[in-house]
């Protein structure tokens, strides 16, 4: 055997083993931004076919003006062995023009994320896009990714973004179906959101399963959400 | 694809940078003692208008309504402007979130 072949693959397989299979499915964020909002968050993706892999977002944010919204996540992965936190991220979101004011609404994402026991950094950026006909809204996220560090696994600027289609059936219950793309991961699938209010707290919750349109990505991937606003 | 759908948004956002806003009709509510005043507000169906809300009272308000698709906190003894997109003939309520009791009110179009 070759063993100058055999090792840049063997070592391309284990990277790819080792990245979790539904790595693209997260949430989609709308533009909108409340003053003064605390809101305390999880949400999470858990692969429901070959692998028990799966990733929980801990998230606390706050509306700092009525254009600015910050968050700090903790993010917790099981992929071959235990739950284990594995990285931090903090996330800036932009409204960047007033809901209505033009034919479509606009704002900005920007994350910066640490590996804890890596020299890792990550950057994500990219607009948030939502248009509103009759009862549907549909909402769009487009990022760009880059990884700085001397433990990074890519050097390239890499694309993803994901898609909502709502139906405003009710401010208790609302159907969507969604769309993630990144570099390995396709997906689609249903998703039910609701909105329960609790005197001046409000907890949002999303629950979906996202189907695999690729190869590389699990078969079927769980999405949850809860979101309590203060 | 992703690539592609990067380079409509851009073009999207500068087009609508480009796009002088059209004149749209201004409405005011007052909120005062945690009620909006008028607490019926008349405005044009089947076109966009613009509201400003000045908040009068020192505590901040919420002005919130699924009909209208808008949530958004005004501060105290301040103001925001709301857009509402053109709407069918009809009632459209709203409410204050943090003073729901008192702060009720209905944009109806007509």
């Amino acid at each position: 055997m070759n063993t100058s072949r055999f090792f840049p693959l063997a070592a391309l397989a284990m990277a790819l083993s080792s990245a979790p299979a539904f790595a693209g499915i997260d949430k989609v964020y709308s533009p909108q931004v409340e003053l003064g909002e605390l809101e305390l968050e999880m949400r999470g993706v858990h692969g429901l076919n070959s692998s028990d892999a799966h990733e929980v977002n801990f998230g606390i944010g706050y509306g700092v003006t009525q254009n600015w919204f910050v968050e700090g996540y903790l993010i917790g992965e099981k992929e071959d062995g235990n739950f284990e936190i594995e990285e931090a991220e903090i996330e800036s979101k932009f409204q960047l023009s007033e809901t209505g004011e033009y034919w479509a609404d606009f704002g900005a994402l920007v994350e910066l994320e640490k590996k804890l026991e890596e020299d890792v950094w990550e950057i994500k950026a990219g607009p948030i896009i939502q248009k509103r006909v009759g009862k549907i809204v549909a909402t769009a996220n487009i990022l760009l990714e880059q990884q700085f560090g001397d433990d990074k696994t890519e050097d390239e600027v890499e694309p993803l973004g994901s898609f909502q289609l709502r139906y405003r059936m009710g401010p208790s219950l609302e159907p969507a179906v969604e769309y993630y793309a990144d570099e390995y991961t396709q997906a689609a699938g249903p998703v039910l959101l609701g909105n329960n209010r609790f005197g001046n707290s409000t907890m949002k919750w999303e629950l979906g399963v996202m189907f695999a349109l690729n190869d590389e990505t699990e078969d079927a991937t769980l999405r949850w959400q809860a979101e309590f606003e203060f | 694809m992703i690539r592609g759908l990067m380079t409509a948004a851009i073009l999207t956002l500068a087009a609508t940078a480009s796009n002088a806003m059209a004149e749209v009709k201004e409405f005011k509510i007052v909120i005062k003692d945690h009620m909006f005043e008028p607490a019926k507000l008349v405005v044009p169906a089947g076109e966009k208008v613009k509201l400003l809300v000045i908040n009068q009272d020192a505590t901040p308000e919420e002005f919130e309504s699924y009909d209208l698709y808008r949530e958004k906190v005004v501060a105290g003894n301040s103001q925001i402007v709301i857009f509402l997109d053109p709407m069918d003939p009809g009632e459209y309520s709203y409410f204050g979130e943090f003073h729901e009791a008192t702060a009720q009110g209905k944009i109806i179009a007509q």
